[in-house]
C-alpha cells in the first residue's frame, strides 16, 4: 500500500511539472511563463535557432515547383541576389528566401490583419482582432483575391510568390520553426492569397485610416460654423503642395453635393479613434540632371512608418535574362516596392487624402439587420465571425455590411447612432493591385512605370520616379474618389445613397508632374496640389517638411548623392525656427529668475536641430505642449472628443492677431493676450524643467525599434539619433525612416541605402539587427548592384543552389 | 555493470526519441530503463539525472560556441535575464524530471515480496547475507 501510494505521488508529480515544464503557466492576466524545458531543450528547442546559415559557403536546395536551377547569393548583409532563368522562377524564389527569413514576422502580420491573433496569444489579443474585424479587413482583402483571379498574368506571379512561400514551410521540421511559434507554441499556416491580400490591406489600415469626421462633427457643432472655418481650415498659405507644375489630364467628371442633409447634426459621444501619429509620414524626391554635379538624375526615398524588428522592408535583388533589380519589399508582397532596376528607380510616400467616411445608420430592427435608406428598408448582409481564443472560449460576433460598407462604430447611448464606414480599401480593386510592384521594377522608361503603378489602388501613395535618360516625374498614384468640397469632412447621413461616393478620379486626372521647369519633384506627405485643382480634397496633411525639402532643394544646383543623404538626415524643424523667435522676443531677460534665464539661454542659442544631445528641442517641446493647452483652453470638453487645430493654424493665429480672443485664459479674470501666455507658459515650462537631470532630447525622448511581440531583449531601446516628426529626419519615439535609400542614375547605378534592422527575422542570427547602428549614426550601405555574376560571386559569403526536382 | 548500461541506454534511447517526440521522452525512457536494471535507489535516480543533464550540457555547450558563446545570452534576452539561465533552466529541470522517473523506475522494479519467499523457501541466513547487495557485510537482527 505504502508503495502504491509512493508512486502514486511521484506520478502526480512528474506529470504536474511535465505539464508546466511543456506547457507554461499563467502568472497573471499579462504575464505567462512559456514551458521552458520544450523551450531550451537543445534537440528542438530555441537553442536550434541559433542562425549558423551563413558558415556553410555553399548549399545545394531541392524544390519542386521550379523550371531551372536558381543560384542565390548572399552578400555580407545577407541580401540575396537571386540569379533565375526566367521571371517565375525569380518570383518563387523570392518567395522561398523571404519565408526562409522572415517566416512568423508574414504569419504574424497576417493572422493581424484578419483578426486572428487570439487563436495562436490568447485573449490578451482579443480586442485587437475585433478592431481588425471590425475596419474589414479580411473582408476587402477576399474581394481582391477574386478580382486578381481575372487577370491570369498577374494571378501567375502571386501564385508563384506562394508557392515558393509554401515550397519553405513544408520543408520545416518542428524543431527548425522560427523562435516565436515555438516561444508561443504554435505552427505556421500555409501561405495562400488571401495572406498576401491581407498583408496590403493592412498596409492601407496603417496609411489611409485617416478618419477624424467624428471630431470635426463635434468641433463644428461645439464651436459654431465660423469658429470651426476659422480654426480647422486647410489652407496654409505657407505650404508647397507635391504637385507644383502639374501635368495631368482634366478630367470632366465632378460631384455635386447631394440636396438635404448630408451633415449629420448630432453631437457623437464616446467614440474612441487613435489620430495617426504626425510625423509617421515619408520623404521621397528626385532631381534633374540640371541640379546634380555629376550631371545624372538622383533619386531619393525614405518612408516613415512604425519601425519594428523584425524589420518591416526586406532587401532582394532580382536577376533575370529580363529583369535586374534591386530594394526592398514587405514580407508577403512580392517583387520590389521602392528600388531601382538599370534604366529606373522609383519610391514612394504616403498620400494623406481623406479616403474614408462615416455614415450615420438609421436601423428600423437592429437585430434583423433592417436600416432606412431613401425611404426604403434595406438589410444589411451579415457576415458571421468566430474569434477563436486559446485557452478560452471563442467569441462570436457578427459583421453587419450596409450599402455603405460594414459597421465600425455601435452607439452606447440613444444619442448617437451607429456609423458605417466607407473606405477605399475594402473597395472591389478594378485591377490586380498586388501584380505593381512586379511590374515596376521590369520598367525601362516613364510610360511603363506609369503603367504599372495604375494597377496600384490604396493606400493612395506619391510615386517618385526617375530614369537614366535624365526624366524625373511624379504622380499622386491610387484610386482618389470624386468629391464636392468638404465632402468626407464630417459625419454623413446615412438616409440616401446619393450621400455615398461612388466614381474615381480617372488616373491620368491624378496630379502628376513630369520633368518640371522646377529640376526636381518632392513630396513629404503634405498637401497634394494647390487649390486650383478641379476636385477638392482634404485629409491629414504635413505642415513641416514638404517646405524644408522643397527650400533645401531650391537653394543648389550641385547636388551629389552625399547631399541627398544629408537631406534625409536634416534635423532642422522650421516649426521652431517660426515659433522660437515669437516666444524669445516676448519674453523680458531682465525679468526672469536664474532658472528661467538659463533656460532662455538654452533656447536662444538653439539652432533648431533635433540633435540627440541637445537639451533645447526637448525644452521647446515641453514649451509648445504647455502652450497649445494654455491656449485652446476653451475647446476642451468633458464629454466630447474633438482636435486641437494644427500648430501652422496657431501660428498663423498670432501673427494675425496677438488679442484673439483664444489667447484668453478662460478661468482668469483678466484679459490675457498672446505675449501674455507666453510669459506664463515660460514660468510653468522653468517650474517644470528640472535643470540638474539630464534634459538631452533622445535621453527624454529616445528612438526605439520593439520587436513585435513587445519583447524588450529582442528590441533595440534609448537609440540615438536625433530628429523629430517635423524635420526631414522625423524620427520619433517608434516611428522614423524605416529604408533609407538614394540612387544616382548614372552610366553605372549608384545606390546606397540602410534600414534600422537586419535581413533575418531570426533574434538569435546576427543579421537580426546588424544595421541599426549604422541606421542611428545616419551611416549607409552601398548597395551591391550589377548583373555581373561574377562581381556578385566575389562579394557573396555564402551561396545556395536551387535545383527544381523532376515530378 | 548494470550502471554502465543504464547510463549508456539512456543516452542513447533519449537522444534518438528527443528528434522526433518532445523532450518528456525522457520519462518512459528513464522508467523503462530502471525498470529493466533495477538500479538500487540512490543510484536509480542519479545515474539518469547526471546523464541526461551531461548530455544536454554537452549539446548546449557545443551549439554555443558555434556562435562564441553570444547564443546563450541571446536565448536569455527573452525573459531578461544573464545568460547562465540558458543553461541553468534547461539541464536542472531535466535533470528533475529524469530523476524523479528514475525513481519512478525503481517502486516498479522493486519486489520485496519475492526476496522473502527466496529467504523462507530457498536460503539460510547466511545465503540471504552473501546474495543480497543491500545486506552484505551486515547483521541481521
Amino acid at each position: 500500500m505504502k508503495k502504491i501510494i509512493k508512486i502514486f505521488i511521484t506520478l502526480a508529480l512528474l506529470s504536474f511539472l511535465s505539464y508546466f515544464l511543456h506547457n507554461g503557466f499563467r502568472v497573471n492576466e499579462k504575464l505567462k511563463i512559456p514551458g521552458l524545458t520544450r523551450l531550451l531543450n537543445p534537440t528542438t528547442g530555441l537553442w536550434k535557432n541559433i542562425d549558423l546559415s551563413y558558415q556553410e559557403k555553399e548549399q545545394t536546395i531541392k524544390i519542386k515547383g521550379i523550371d531551372k536551377e536558381i543560384t542565390v547569393y548572399y552578400d555580407d548583409r545577407m541580401v540575396p541576389h537571386i540569379f533565375a532563368q526566367n521571371e517565375r522562377d525569380a518570383i518563387f524564389a523570392q518567395g522561398y528566401i523571404i519565408a526562409s527569413q522572415r517566416l512568423w514576422q508574414m504569419d504574424f502580420m497576417a493572422r493581424l490583419a484578419s483578426g486572428r491573433l487570439s487563436e495562436v496569444l490568447g485573449k490578451a489579443t482579443i480586442n485587437r482582432d475585433l478592431m481588425m474585424r471590425k475596419y474589414g479587413l479580411e473582408y476587402g482583402a477576399k474581394k481582391a483575391v477574386e478580382k486578381w483571379k481575372e487577370f491570369p498574368e498577374a494571378y501567375a506571379s502571386i501564385e508563384a510568390f506562394k508557392e515558393g512561400i509554401n515550397a519553405y514551410i513544408n520543408s520545416l521540421e518542428s524543431s527548425q520553426l522560427p523562435l516565436e511559434f515555438k516561444l508561443a507554441n504554435y505552427k505556421p499556416e500555409p501561405w495562400t492569397d488571401l495572406s498576401s491580400a491581407l498583408i496590403s490591406k493592412y498596409m492601407a489600415f496603417t496609411l489611409s485610416r485617416y478618419g477624424p469626421d467624428i471630431f470635426n462633427t463635434n468641433a463644428r457643432i461645439l464651436l459654431g460654423e465660423e469658429t470651426y472655418d476659422r480654426l480647422y481650415s486647410q489652407s496654409d498659405s505657407n505650404q508647397i503642395p507635391v504637385i507644383r507644375e502639374d501635368s495631368s489630364i482634366p478630367s470632366d467628371l465632378r460631384r455635386s453635393k447631394p440636396e438635404g442633409i448630408d451633415f449629420n447634426e448630432n453631437l457623437v459621444q464616446g467614440y474612441s479613434y487613435k489620430e495617426p501619429t504626425k510625423g509617421a509620414g515619408s520623404n521621397n524626391w528626385a532631381i534633374a540632371p540640371l541640379k546634380s554635379k555629376n550631371g545624372y538624375a538622383i533619386l531619393a526615398n525614405d518612408p516613415h512608418l512604425q519601425l519594428s524588428l523584425p524589420s518591416i522592408w526586406f532587401e532582394s535583388h532580382i536577376n533575370t535574362p529580363e529583369i535586374n533589380a534591386y530594394g526592398v519589399t514587405v514580407p508577403g508582397i512580392p517583387g520590389i516596392i521602392i528600388g531601382f532596376n538599370e534604366h529606373i528607380a522609383y519610391g514612394s510616400t504616403n498620400v494623406g487624402h481623406d479616403m474614408l467616411d462615416y455614415y450615420t445608420i438609421d436601423w428600423v430592427d437592429k437585430l434583423a439587420g433592417t436600416y432606412r435608406v431613401d425611404g426604403k428598408i434595406l438589410t444589411a448582409k451579415r457576415i458571421p465571425q468566430t474569434i477563436k481564443v486559446k485557452n478560452g472560449p471563442d467569441i462570436n460576433w457578427d459583421m453587419l455590411v450596409t450599402e455603405f460598407g460594414p459597421i465600425i462604430w455601435e452607439s452606447k447611448d440613444e444619442k448617437s447612432k451607429d456609423l458605417a464606414m466607407q473606405w477605399m480599401a475594402l473597395e472591389e480593386p478594378n485591377k490586380p493591385d498586388l501584380q505593381t510592384f512586379v511590374k515596376a521594377m521590369k520598367c525601362k522608361d516613364y510610360n511603363c512605370y506609369k503603367s504599372a503603378t495604375s494597377n496600384f489602388v490604396s493606400p493612395a501613395q506619391n510615386f517618385v520616379f526617375a530614369d537614366k535618360q535624365g526624366n524625373i516625374g511624379l504622380r499622386i498614384n491610387g484610386n482618389l474618389p470624386v468629391k464636392y468640397p468638404n465632402e468626407g469632412v464630417f459625419l454623413k447621413n446615412g438616409n440616401s445613397l446619393n450621400n455615398k461616393w461612388t466614381e474615381i478620379i480617372p488616373r491620368t486626372s491624378n496630379p502628376q508632374s513630369y520633368n518640371p521647369t522646377l529640376g526636381f519633384v518632392a513630396s513629404a506627405n503634405q498637401v497634394s496640389i494647390g487649390e486650383d485643382y478641379p476636385h477638392p480634397f482634404h485629409g491629414g496633411f504635413e505642415d513641416y517638411r514638404g517646405r524644408r525639402i522643397n527650400e533645401l532643394l531650391e537653394q543648389g544646383d550641385n547636388f551629389t548623392i552625399e547631399d541627398m543623404q544629408n537631406f534625409q538626415l536634416d534635423d532642422l524643424s522650421i516649426k521652431a525656427r517660426e515659433f522660437l523667435p515669437l516666444i524669445l522676443s516676448n519674453i523680458d531677460k531682465e525679468k526672469l529668475n536664474s532658472k528661467e534665464t538659463e533656460i532662455y539661454q538654452i533656447l536662444s542659442a538653439w539652432d533648431y536641430r533635433y540633435k540627440a544631445e541637445q537639451e533645447a528641442p526637448y525644452i521647446f517641446e515641453q514649451y509648445c505642449m504647455i502652450f497649445e493647452n494654455n491656449v485652446w483652453d476653451e475647446i476642451e470638453y468633458e464629454d466630447y472628443k474633438i482636435s486641437k487645430p494644427d500648430f501652422w493654424r496657431l501660428y498663423q493665429l498670432i501673427l494675425e492677431n496677438q488679442k484673439d480672443p483664444f489667447f484668453d485664459i478662460k478661468t482668469t479674470t483678466k484679459k490675457e493676450e498672446f505675449g501674455d501666455i507666453v510669459r506664463k507658459t515660460f514660468t510653468e515650462v522653468a517650474e517644470k524643467i528640472d535643470l540638474n537631470e539630464d534634459n538631452a532630447w533622445n535621453v527624454k525622448k529616445p528612438a526605439r525599434v520593439m520587436h513585435l511581440l513587445n519583447i524588450p531583449g529582442y528590441s533595440k531601446m534609448n537609440l540615438q539619433t536625433g530628429g523629430c516628426g517635423d524635420a526631414l529626419k522625423a524620427t520619433r519615439n517608434g516611428f522614423g525612416p524605416s529604408w533609407r535609400m538614394v540612387v544616382e542614375l548614372g552610366d553605372k547605378i549608384d545606390a546606397w541605402g540602410v534600414y534600422p534592422g537586419g535581413q533575418s527575422g531570426n533574434p538569435l542570427s546576427p543579421y537580426y539587427d546588424n544595421m541599426i547602428e549604422a541606421w542611428a549614426e545616419g551611416s549607409y550601405y552601398k548597395l551591391l548592384f550589377t548583373s555581373d555574376q561574377n562581381e556578385i560571386i566575389k562579394q557573396s559569403q555564402f551561396v545556395h543552389q536551387i535545383t527544381p526536382i523532376n515530378e | 555493470m548494470n550502471k554502465i548500461v543504464a547510463t549508456v541506454s539512456i543516452i542513447i534511447l533519449h537522444l534518438t526519441l528527443n528528434q522526433f517526440l518532445p523532450w518528456w521522452n525522457i520519462i518512459p525512457v528513464v522508467v523503462l530503463i530502471i525498470f529493466l536494471t533495477k538500479l538500487k535507489s540512490k543510484a536509480s535516480w542519479l545515474i539518469p539525472s547526471l546523464s541526461v543533464m551531461a548530455i544536454w550540457l554537452i549539446q548546449i555547450l557545443w551549439l554555443d560556441q558555434k556562435t562564441g558563446f553570444r547564443s546563450s545570452q541571446r536565448i536569455a534576452d527573452i525573459f531578461g535575464a544573464p545568460g547562465i539561465i540558458s543553461y541553468l533552466v534547461p539541464i536542472l529541470s531535466i535533470g528533475l524530471i529524469a530523476g524523479l522517473s528514475g525513481y519512478l523506475g525503481k517502486l516498479f522494479s522493486d519486489r520485496p515480496q519475492e526476496i522473502e519467499l527466496h529467504f523462507e523457501e530457498d536460503m539460510d541466513i547466511d545465503d540471504y547475507k552473501n546474495n543480497t547487495p543491500s545486506m552484505k557485510g551486515k547483521d541481521i537482527v
